[in-house]
Parts: C-alpha cells; sequence; structure tokens
C-alpha cells in the first residue's frame, strides 16, 4: 500500500495545494539535485540557483506527471533538460551522444598500491576523491552529466536511459567511455 | 569488467570471469582500480545547501495552485444569470418577484411530477430489455461454440455459406414483402 509520504502521494497533495507536501519533495530531492547539479556547473552557488529553477519548473508542471514512472526520474529530467538549456545559452559545444567520443586511450590504470594499511587506504580514497571531483569539471559536459547521474548519484541505467532518452546501450558506453577518460585524466595527474 | 562490477554479469559468465581472475594479477589489480574508482566517485562529499533552502523555493512558488471552490464558480454564475433573468421579468412585466420563483417552481415540479412515471417506466423496461438480449446473447455464443466443436471444419464453413445463404433470400423476401404496397 502506498505510504501517505510516498513520491505519487506528495505530488497528489502539492496538486491539491498543500505546500507542506511540496516542501517534503524538496527536502527530500535537494541534497541529490544540488549535488548533480554542482558536479554540472562547478559552482556551488549556480547549483543552487539551478536546483531552485528546477524545483520551480517541476511544481509548475506536476500536473503533467504520471505516477507510472519514477518520481525522481521525472524530476532529474527536469533538471538535464535545464542544463542543456544553459549550454545551449552559453553556446557550450557539447559532445554528440550519436558519435563516439575518441578519447585515444584503450585503458589505462590509477596507480595505486593493494593491500595498504586502513589509514593509508583512507587517505588515498580522500586524495582520489579530490582528483576526481578536480577532473570531473575537464569532462565533456555530456560524457560527465551520464557519469555524475551513474557514479554519484547512482541511477540505474534504465533510469538514465529514461532520464536522457536514450537506449541503454548508449548510456551504459557513454559512462564507459566517461569513466575510461576519468582514469586516463587520473594517469596523468601528479 | 565493468558488467562484472554492475552484476549484469550471468552466473556461469561470473563464474568464468572470477576463474580468470584467480589466475591473472594484472585483471585483479584493474578490477580493484576500477571499484576503488566506483567507490570514490560514490562518496563524494555532498555539496551544501543552505538551511533555508526549501523555504525560499516555497515562498517563491505561485501564490495559490488552486481555489477549492473553482467547481462552484460555474453553478453560481448559473444561478447569477437565472437571477437577473428573474429580476428582468419581474421589472418587464411587474409581476412580484415572489409569484415568479412560486410559478417557475411549481411549472418545474409539474414537469417532473408528470415525466417522472413514465421515465421510471421506461427505465425499467429498458433494464429488462438490456438483460434479455445479454441473456440471448450469451446462450447463443454458448450454443455457437457447442455446434462449432461438434462439426468439422468442412461442415463449419458449408453452414456458414448456407446461413448467409439463406439470411440473402430472407432479406430479398422481406424486400419484396414490403414493397407490394408500392406503387410501380
Amino acid at each position: 500500500m502506498a505510504s501517505m509520504n510516498d513520491d505519487s502521494s506528495l505530488v497528489r497533495r502539492a496538486l491539491k495545494g498543500d505546500r507542506k507536501a511540496f516542501e517534503m519533495i524538496i527536502l527530500r530531492y535537494q541534497q541529490p539535485m544540488v549535488n548533480y547539479l554542482a558536479r554540472m556547473t562547478g559552482e556551488r552557488q549556480a547549483a543552487l540557483d539551478f536546483a531552485q529553477d528546477v524545483f520551480l519548473k517541476a511544481y509548475a508542471s506536476l500536473g503533467s506527471y504520471r505516477p507510472s514512472f519514477k518520481f525522481s526520474t521525472w524530476l532529474f529530467k527536469i533538471a538535464s533538460n535545464h542544463m542543456i538549456d544553459h549550454w545551449r545559452k552559453k553556446r557550450i559545444t557539447a559532445v554528440s551522444l550519436d558519435q563516439p567520443y575518441d578519447d585515444g586511450a584503450a585503458s589505462v590504470r590509477i596507480q595505486v598500491e593493494d593491500r595498504q594499511p586502513q589509514v593509508a587506504r583512507a587517505y588515498e580514497m580522500a586524495e582520489l576523491r579530490a582528483k576526481i571531483e578536480k577532473l570531473l569539471a575537464g569532462l565533456p559536459d555530456a560524457l560527465r552529466e551520464l557519469f555524475v547521474l551513474r557514479h554519484v548519484n547512482e541511477f540505474a541505467y534504465e533510469e538514465i536511459a529514461d532520464i536522457k532518452g536514450l537506449p541503454v546501450g548508449t548510456v551504459k558506453n557513454r559512462v564507459f567511455q566517461a569513466k575510461e577518460l576519468l582514469r586516463r585524466k587520473l594517469e596523468e595527474t601528479p | 569488467m565493468e558488467s562484472y562490477l554492475d552484476g549484469e554479469l550471468a552466473g556461469t559468465e561470473s563464474l568464468e570471469f572470477e576463474e580468470h581472475l584467480a589466475g591473472c594479477p594484472a585483471c585483479r589489480r584493474e578490477l580493484d582500480e576500477r571499484r576503488r574508482l566506483n567507490a570514490a566517485a560514490a562518496d563524494l562529499p555532498p555539496v551544501e545547501v543552505p538551511p533555508g533552502f526549501a523555504a525560499a523555493i516555497l515562498a517563491a512558488l505561485p501564490v495559490e495552485r488552486r481555489r477549492p471552490f473553482a467547481r462552484l464558480v460555474p453553478a453560481a454564475f448559473a444561478l447569477a444569470v437565472l437571477f437577473a433573468a428573474l429580476l428582468a421579468y419581474h421589472l418587464i412585466t411587474g409581476e412580484s418577484l415572489v409569484g415568479v420563483l412560486l410559478s417557475v417552481g411549481r411549472s418545474v415540479i409539474g414537469f417532473f411530477s408528470l415525466a417522472a412515471p413514465p421515465l421510471a417506466k421506461l427505465l425499467k423496461l429498458a433494464g429488462v430489455f438490456v438483460t434479455l438480449a445479454g441473456n440471448f446473447g450469451a446462450a447463443f455464443v454458448r450454443g455457437g461454440g457447442i455446434l462449432f466443436s461438434l462439426l468439422k471444419p468442412g461442415m463449419i464453413g458449408l453452414g456458414l455459406v448456407l446461413g448467409l445463404g439463406l439470411s440473402l433470400l430472407f432479406a430479398v423476401g422481406v424486400k419484396k414483402i414490403v414493397s407490394l404496397g408500392e406503387k410501380p
């Protein structure tokens, strides 16, 4: 049985004018949304502004949401389209999703050693996170977005396919390319 | 390797890959690197969201999404039009408003008291007709099913042709009978 606070119930209540219900939706999704947008824009303030725009757009289109779809997918689709509009306005060239991205590297390795002590491993992971954060900005927008949706926001490939309106196979391929490019950049980073 | 990490390899494929891993240090190292990259990406620090973020969005929302009495507006409008018509009638004819209201009320009640009994009978008859037609249709389909199950395919075809021919003859006969009264 659907809970009073599941996404569909909250949407129904919000459509009836219940602002508290929409506030619960915002509180539920604000963190993953800002995380996603921050990695896409590279700036915290821009991410917060964009997140506000996305939630306002979502509120205005709540009537078009169909409960047969996952709400998070629907919401991130709005966010993704918002990002595309932003890139278009900034005239940033995104890599076409219909063409393979040639990064020139078939396989690369991150230089890490096996079986390190716990503290050293934690330090190494923190360092790796910092590097990823920095290097993500250097990935082409289209590849970065798919990588962030898959590995940072941890959406399933099928959900990303819904968000982006792409075949699952294409999504998998692009995520793989993004990861290979990131691994190559990690290898090059001292 | 990515399919293995995503848990998308089928049982036998997964076992085969693990067997390969057992004897291949290079693949083990690469798998470990990929695992670390996945884990690090999933564990990136969250970007701080200010405490009043949701409240700021709520404040920016349009004032009222849906008026609670929006559905009553057409009814209120209809009532206003009726009242205006009655008032106009009163002003033109000089009849008292109460008198006009009473006569309209009487007319409405009279109409329903006259129309209600035949309407009820008609609805009852329609109900009986629908039930009978439904039962007849079901019996026809069931009977047809039993008949067809007993007959061989060739016989079914013959029966259909005969049935069609008889229907055609019946239609021609009916047309002739009907046209007997017509002038040449």
